[in-house]
Order: structure tokens, then sequence, then C-alpha cells
């Protein structure tokens, strides 16, 4: 059971996932000097209010709760319950109607092998709440409960931020890929069912 | 929310495992086989995504001890003792020790001697004459530590920060040099001793064990480690300093 009033307890606790929690600063606010102050500031306030932890309780998803308030205010961002409807975002199936991107699907290994790195900078572009969740999610293994509680949040919006971010991210690394020929264009029909009657195959360009 | 929405959302759920059986179980029957096998290659792709962004990523130690610094300054200000009387207090360990260190022999990790050396009262004359950085990067060069001070009178007046001096200093047999800076009218030193000397694990091995409250930062530079020691804010001056090498 962790219990985090003694202050040598706290800073053993925390040490033991420092790496991690940095991690989780620098992926959602990105500027590695902002992320330093807001690792710091977050620790700082964690402790003050170590009091408030209740002991066999989860640790780290507490620590996450305060972390990511201080990221949302390094990104100045607001953590808002319900995303507005927005009827122009992009959704992964309108990603995997474009033709390049059934390259990504075939060999997905070959493609992340050349642009790689892309991620990092396509990642950047989602908002603060999209790369929470979806670091939440990917890597630290959280449930979608315990992700809406750590940002204040319904599980449904945490849903639409997982669907969205994931649309967004793929959408900026298809045209990457595309704006370097590793992808190539490759029209896909889908195989529609059987109420509209459409079926057709592969189609090669 | 419109259809389209529902199902981009249970896609993601099912991607996630937040289905329970029954809610998998009728997803997967609702997809076509083309539907099936994109989502299973999109499990792909999302654990290449994965893969880069939770790479692994190692705190640096100067983070750490910032945090750690600013929750120990947060512990003894909370106990509601001034920063004034801190000082005072902190010569009063530091002489207390003293005489415990001279009475008890020691072992290899010496507590008491490393607290002399880890605290600003050796220095505790603050004056307004600065001393030229040309000629502190003289007496660095002279006694063979290949480490500059670069562009000192940058650091922002606020801080009415400015160099004060450059010492050289013992322990066990080691030597390393103390640059003493005044910070608001506050004295702070910066430490400077080789990354692999014995002062410098010593320091280090302290530092993980929360034992140098007086500790602000530990930076890496070149061949040696630059630890700024004391009571006042000035994290910023041990960013001028650089390797020669």
């Amino acid at each position: 059971m962790v219990t985090i009033s003694d202050p040598e307890d706290f800073v053993k606790e925390v040490e033991k996932h420092k790496d991690e929690f940095y991690r989780y600063v620098l992926r959602t606010v990105w500027d590695s000097g902002a992320a330093e102050d807001v690792f710091a500031s977050g620790v700082l306030a964690a402790f003050e209010n170590r009091m408030k932890f209740k002991s066999g309780t989860n640790f780290r998803a507490w620590m996450y709760r305060i972390l990511t308030n201080k990221c949302f205010v390094a990104n100045r961002e607001v953590i808002r319950a319900f995303e507005p409807l927005d009827e122009d975002a992009m959704t992964i199936e309108d990603v995997q109607s474009v033709g390049e991107y059934a390259s990504v699907l075939d060999d997905p290994e070959a493609v992340f092998e050349q642009c790689g790195d892309e991620v990092y900078r396509a990642f950047k572009s989602l908002s603060t709440a999209q790369r929470s969740c979806l670091l939440l999610r990917g890597i630290e293994r959280f449930s979608y409960q315990e992700i809406a509680e750590i940002l204040g949040i319904p599980v449904g919006t945490v849903m639409t931020h997982l669907s969205r971010g994931r649309a967004k991210l793929r959408k900026e690394l298809l045209d990457y890929a595309r704006d370097i020929g590793v992808v190539k264009s490759k029209p896909r029909l889908w195989v529609k069912d059987d109420e509209k009657n459409l079926e057709r195959g592969e189609a090669s360009q | 929310m419109s259809n389209a929405g529902d199902k981009e959302r249970l896609w993601s759920a099912y991607l996630d495992g937040e289905l329970t059986a029954a809610e998998a179980a009728r997803f997967d029957q609702s997809l076509t086989p083309d539907e099936r096998a994109r989502l299973m290659a999109e499990m792909k792709v999302e654990a290449q995504i994965n893969e880069r962004l939770g790479a692994e990523v190692t705190c640096p130690d100067a983070v750490w001890q910032n945090a750690v610094a600013a929750v120990r300054q947060n512990e003894i200000t909370s106990d509601g003792i001034r920063p004034a009387t801190r000082w005072i207090a902190g010569l009063s360990a530091v002489a207390a020790a003293l005489i415990v260190a001279t009475v008890f022999i020691v072992p290899r990790y010496s507590p008491p001697a490393l607290a002399s050396v880890l605290s600003v009262d050796q220095y505790s004359c603050v004056n307004d004459i600065r001393v030229p950085e040309a000629e502190v990067n003289e007496y660095l060069r002279q006694r063979s530590f290949f480490v500059r001070i670069e562009n000192e009178s940058s650091i922002p007046t606020h801080h009415k920060s400015f160099l004060a001096g450059v010492a050289t200093r013992e322990h066990k047999g080691e030597e390393f040099v103390e640059v003493y800076f005044g910070c608001c009218r506050r004295p702070v030193k910066v430490i400077v001793t080789p990354y692999d000397s014995k002062l410098a694990g010593l320091i280090r091995d302290a530092a993980k064990r929360s034992k140098t409250p007086s500790v602000q930062k530990i930076d890496r530079v070149g061949g040696y480690i630059a630890v700024l020691v004391g009571e006042h804010p000035a994290g910023h001056v041990v960013g001028h300093f650089y390797s020669n090498r």
C-alpha cells in the first residue's frame, strides 16, 4: 500500500516512476525546456497536496492527474468535458478510403521504418487532450474509466479524443509518407455490404 | 452522436480491448471481411505508433534534482522556518557536525565533511566588486580545469547576479574549484570537480539519497560536474559554464 504523507516516502515513490512521468510530460508539452518546468512544478504540486492522496488508491493515476493539469496550463488549453461536434473532423474510415493508405496497411513495419520519426511531429499536431488520451491509453495502459478520472471528463469524451486523435495522426503520417514517396497510390474499393449490391475487387493502378 | 461517430468510437474501443466480451462479439459480427482485415492491420499500425511514442525516456538527473530541491525547499519553509533563520540554523548544524566529526571516526562516506563542502559558510561575505570573467577563466586554465565561464554579464539584470570570486579547495586529497557568485545579495557558489572524482561521486550519492538540501542543481559540463550550492535560487548561473574540450 502506497503512503506518501512522509516527505521521504513521497520522494521515493515519485522517483520509482520519474522516467515515465517525465516522458508523459515531454510528449504532452513537447517543448523540452517547458517540460522540465512542468515536471518540477507537477512534483511540487503533488508534494503540497500529498495529504489528499488516499493510501491504497492508484498513486500513478493520482500523479498523472496533477501532471496533466500542469500540461494543460503550460499549453494554454482547457480540459473540456465535451468536445464540440466537428462535422469536418476526419475519421479513420476517411483516412482508410485514401488510396495510398492501403500501402500503409499492407506493410506497416516497412512504412514506419522509413518515416517512423515523423510520428513525433505528427503527434505534436494533436490537441493536448488527444495527446494525453493516446499516451495514457497506448503507453501507460490506463483504462478508459481511469483516463476519464485523470482528465475529469466523461468516458465518451475520452473515446472521442482517442478516435479523432488516431485519425488525425494517421492522416498526418499518410501525407508525409506520400510526400516522400514511401507510399504509392493504390486505389482500393471497399467490398460494400450486400444491401448496396456493390462488390468490386482490388483495382490495380 | 452520429452513427459514424459511434462506429468510430466502437472501433477505437475494440482496438483498446475496452469492450466487454459480448460487445466485442457483436462488433466483430458487424464487420465485413474487408473491415475485419483492415482492423487487424490497424492494430499493427497502432503498435508501430506506440513503439515510437513509448520509447524509453530517462528523466535527466538535473531535472530530477531540481524537482527534489523544490520539494525540500517547500518542506523546510512549510515548517515555518524563515529563510534568514535557516541560514543561522544551517551554520549551527554545520558547526555541531564538525564537533561530532572530531570525536567520532567516520567511515568512507563522511557526512560532516561533505556538509561543509556543500555549504556557503566559507563564503559569507558578499561584496559589490565584480571579478572579471576573463580572470576567473585564466585562473581555471592555470589550474588545468578545462571549464570556462561565458557571457556571465548577460545574466538578466533583475537577478542582480555577479561573479564574485574563485578559489581552489581540497576534499580528501582531491582539488576542486569553487566559483562564487552574488545573487540578489545572497551568496551562492558553483563547485567544479571532475566527473569521476571521489567528491563528484559523494555528491551524486548524497543527492540520490536526498541528503543535499543546499544543492540546487547538478549539471554535467564536459568532463566535470558543476554543483550549484546556496539558499537563493540561482539556477541560471550554471548555464554559463562551458567545457573547453
